[in-house]
């Protein structure tokens, strides 16, 4: 199974998503107008991947901003990496990244925290 | 039209303006006025991040819902955009475009409901739209005035120029305490 890397744009995300490695990486900012166009390719990649996930998968996302568009897109694709870890012998954990004076981002995390079954680590950074 | 070109005049009154625009929205002029949001100095990180969020969810919610006709002689497509300062204590963002009536009347009911609603509420609110699976067919999940709400924490305000039975200039004010 292939990498997937997306190179970010003023409007959308930084993505690497690694197969072999098990970490998958989103970084910077989604505020694409039309979120779903954006987001489906890294749905399909999950949905693959998760035929062959690795043991421990972990997505480290890192973002400065979202819009409400690329909200439930977010919860999409950690409703894929839940999936992925109900699977016998899988463990996946997301770790949020948040500046640390940005509680909106933390409340962001919280919430995605409290709809999904899935360890979740809220990680504070410098900024 | 005299009255829609004069209206961002009437809104920003004697306030600090930090940024404004009118005329004809496209993705280039969405692309400079956010690279300007960023760019705003003397605020707090907060502040401008809230800023930022708001700004995107008015600009993008303008693209997806605004009547995109040409009138008399404002450019089609037209919009307002303004961010002031009030008193030092408070910024206004405010975002205006034509509509219909129906839309009109969709976004007066969603302001007045949410205006009645605290901040759990409204965070339980948007929780449960997130978790919908809903999409409108412009890509969009029916959280933008809530988020832009829950940001603001402050009373939603619409100001409109009623222009015949079913085209109104609707503009949203969204105020944002200026924290340090």
């Amino acid at each position: 199974m292939n990498k997937l890397e997306i190179i970010g744009t003023a409007k959308t995300p930084t993505v690497n998503f690694n197969p072999e490695s098990g970490i998958l990486e989103m970084k910077g900012r989604s505020i694409p107008e039309n979120a779903i166009e954006f987001f489906k390719p890294l749905v399909d990649w999950l949905e693959e991947y998760s035929k062959s996930a690795i043991d421990l998968t972990q997505a480290n996302i890192q973002l400065e901003y979202f819009n409400t568009s690329s909200s439930k897109c977010i919860l999409d694709i950690f409703k894929k990496l839940e999936s992925i870890n109900k699977q016998d012998e899988k463990e996946v954990v997301i770790n949020w990244y948040y500046e640390e004076d940005d509680e909106d981002m933390l409340e962001a995390g919280e919430d995605y925290q409290s709809i999904l079954k899935i360890p979740f680590k809220m990680i504070e950074i410098e900024e | 039209m005299d009255n829609v070109k004069n209206f961002l005049s009437d809104l920003i009154g004697q306030n600090e303006v930090v940024l404004k625009y009118s005329g004809h929205y496209s993705e280039e002029i969405f692309k400079d006025i956010m690279y300007k949001v960023e760019n705003i100095g003397s605020i707090s990180n907060t502040a401008k991040r809230k800023i930022f969020f708001i700004s995107v969810e008015l600009l993008q919610n303008v693209h997806h819902h605004s009547l995109k006709d040409k009138f008399i002689d404002l450019p089609e497509n037209y919009f307002h955009f303004a961010i002031t300062k009030n008193n030092g204590k408070f910024f206004k963002i405010c975002a205006g475009n034509f509509v219909n009536r129906k839309k009109y009347n969709t976004l007066v009911s969603k302001i007045e409901q949410l205006n009645l609603l605290n901040y759990d509420e409204l965070r339980k609110l948007y929780k449960t739209v997130l978790n919908n699976n809903e999409y409108s067919d412009k890509g969009g999940g029916g959280l933008g005035m809530i988020d832009i709400k829950r940001k603001s924490e402050l009373k939603l305000e619409h100001q409109n120029i009623f222009l015949n039975n079913n085209l109104y200039f609707f503009n949203f004010s969204v105020f944002l305490e200026n924290k340090k």
